[in-house]
């Protein structure tokens, strides 16, 4: 029983990243009906900045956390303006396939200048695990788990309570009524893209602190946020944040009791038997 | 024989004739390969240029193909050709299965579900050692032999793959050219219009897997049987995002479009050859920038070139249509 709590914890932590992932996907699915096949390369370049960080920069962690969201946020706006810009008003088959060019050059990008040796941001978190009514945890661990839940609270704080929030929540509901009152939508367009860059990147940061930081290791995150967004229904923050946890313990879980090397297969087979019973998500109120 | 159709059989005369003047291994090596990568193109071109539905799974019909034609003719002993027919099949099944789960979506749905069955086959492959022998994969696969002629030199595997490539094109081109294609179109330009009229989302697209997925499956035995070797390598995303360049370059939703991004994209990465690093990121570039600034891709560009020099020579004569049939 204890190992099933164990693994129930260690999926909610890794859940919670999953979560970080998928709110700036679905907010930019939602809003923009941009197909994001780069979303993942975010998160890869959240890693790599945050190594180059604490390494060129001799940053410490927490310090170099807030750098690299912040220039993945700077990027999120720099690529929103030469590239994501001119999608806004095409098929969706089209933005998938831009943006699957994106996902290639920018993994290949920092794959030449990088190389593909696998590398762990260091923190200054004790590896002596502690531990909690029988469960245990490294520090680090729980580090993640606490920002990402803040992070996740100030999100929808911004969403709910302040008047970029409203403006966001009104583009999504109607862009035409929402430029009809004032609001830059192109604005909204571009800080929303930023954001879910930002929070993208944010979790390669974490999730480079306890697993591996390689070039290619936003490909097969992309196709899982992905999967989470259509389980909570697209454009659904909450709906996002539920099936983060959800996908975190069903792998967790998963690897645990039926069969690890399938570990990545989970995300697919969820999302299939959801696109089929349910095709608009668990939830299937269209809200932001 | 009219002005439309003479760049087609010029462009297949020089197919035919070309290895008497090829006598480099390597440049008729990269032309096997562009023959495989016609009959992968053309199948896609069915759902993605024609349905205009985007899969991003379709070297899953590809790998399958090689694995199940390799299989009979390792383990089983049957005759390459007919594994090689046996493997069609078994894709056309597969596709239909996978067919019936995915094209009740649409858009963004129907992407994502062909990136997941892609990745399900992958790890399945890769994790049933015993069979698939996993991550290593086949070696040993034998070469095919037709009326005792064993094709094994890159001369004969290039005709052998020149005749399957022009078998799937003819092919593709017949049922575009028909009722069925002026379906796809319809469904393509107006789901709701073309339903009113009695034309069914699920059935047309799924002619269109199913023929596509059986001409992939043929290639992937036709590659797995070339190259004596295959593993799920052939599934990965960076297949896809060639045989996606060479659709989208070419020219979706045409016939010959497919077939000259093939022929471009099998040579473009030797000459990027001397910049090695840097092919992946500038085919990323090529891709974004294409799509943007050419989306119908060179087809259309050049079939109106073509059709002006008709003009220019002889007046009166029907030109190619301007949108590149």
């Amino acid at each position: 029983m204890l190992e099933f709590f164990q693994q129930l914890a260690n999926g909610l932590i890794i859940g919670s990243t999953y979560a970080l992932l998928t709110i700036g996907l679905t907010m930019v699915f939602g809003l923009m009906q941009i197909l994001n096949y780069a979303h993942g390369e975010f998160y890869m370049l959240g890693g790599v900045v945050a190594f180059w960080v604490t390494q060129a920069l001799h940053l410490n962690f927490f310090l170099s956390i807030i750098v690299t969201v912040a220039i993945c946020f700077m990027l999120g706006l720099v690529f929103e303006r030469i590239l994501m810009r001119r999608l806004y008003e095409v098929p969706i088959v089209t933005t998938a396939i831009v943006t699957v060019g994106l996902s290639i050059f920018l993994q290949n990008s920092v794959f030449m200048l990088w190389g593909n040796v696998p590398r762990t941001i260091p923190t200054p978190f004790p590896l002596k695990p502690l531990t909690i009514g029988g469960l245990t945890f490294t520090s680090l661990r729980i580090f993640v788990l606490i920002v990402t839940i803040a992070v996740i609270v100030f999100t929808q704080i911004i969403i709910h309570r302040t008047k970029l929030g409203r403006a966001m929540r009104a583009t999504f509901q109607d862009k035409d009524v929402a430029a009809m009152t004032g609001i830059s939508i192109r604005k909204i367009y571009a800080l929303t893209f930023a954001y879910g860059s930002a929070l993208a990147g944010l979790a390669g940061v974490l999730c480079g602190s306890y697993l591996t930081i390689s070039p290619f290791m936003g490909s097969s995150v992309t196709t899982k946020a992905w999967a989470i967004a259509i389980v909570g229904g697209i454009g659904n923050i909450p709906g996002a944040i539920f099936g983060g946890f959800l996908l975190g313990v069903v792998e967790s879980l998963g690897a645990g009791y039926l069969s690890a090397a399938y570990k990545d297969a989970y995300s697919f087979i969820i999302v299939i038997l959801v696109l089929v019973f349910r095709p608009n998500g668990l939830f299937s109120k269209k809200e932001l | 024989m009219n002005m439309k159709k003479l760049p087609v059989f010029v462009l297949l005369a020089v197919a035919a004739v070309l290895p008497l003047f090829v006598k480099s291994e390597y440049f008729m090596h990269i032309c096997v390969l562009a023959m495989m990568y016609i009959m992968l193109t053309q199948g896609l071109n069915l759902l993605t240029g024609y349905i205009g539905q985007l899969s991003l799974g379709h070297q899953t019909f590809l790998g399958l193909g090689g694995y199940a034609s390799a299989l009979l003719a390792i383990k089983l002993g049957v005759p390459v050709l007919l594994a090689m027919l046996l493997a069609g099949l078994f894709t056309v099944v597969c596709s239909f299965l996978i067919g019936l789960v995915t094209f009740r979506m649409r858009g963004s749905y129907f992407v994502i579900m062909t990136t997941a069955f892609a990745e399900i086959v992958r790890l399945v492959i890769n994790n049933s050692t015993a069979v698939t022998n996993g991550p290593m994969g086949l070696r040993e696969i034998p070469p095919p032999v037709i009326f005792g002629l064993i094709i094994k030199s890159k001369i004969s595997s290039y005709y052998f793959g020149l005749v399957l490539a022009v078998i799937t094109v003819f092919i593709c081109y017949r049922i575009v050219d028909s009722r069925t294609g002026r379906a796809f179109v319809a469904l393509r330009e107006h789901e709701a219009l073309a339903n009113s009229v009695g034309i069914s989302f699920a059935r047309y697209s799924m002619v269109a897997a199913v023929v596509g997925g059986f001409f992939a499956g043929i290639a992937g035995g036709f590659y797995a049987h070339y190259t004596h070797f295959i593993s799920t390598d052939v599934i990965t995303f960076s297949y896809t995002v060639t045989i996606l360049l060479m659709l989208i370059i070419g020219g979706k939703g045409t016939i010959m479009g497919p077939v000259l991004g093939a022929i471009i994209f099998s040579f473009v990465p030797e000459a990027l050859r001397a910049v090695d690093n840097l092919r992946l990121p500038i085919y990323g570039l090529i891709l974004m920038i294409s799509v943007l600034a050419m989306p119908k891709g060179l087809m259309p560009v050049l079939s109106r070139a073509y059709g002006r020099i008709v003009y220019k020579l002889a007046p009166g004569q029907k030109t190619p249509a301007a949108k590149g049939e």
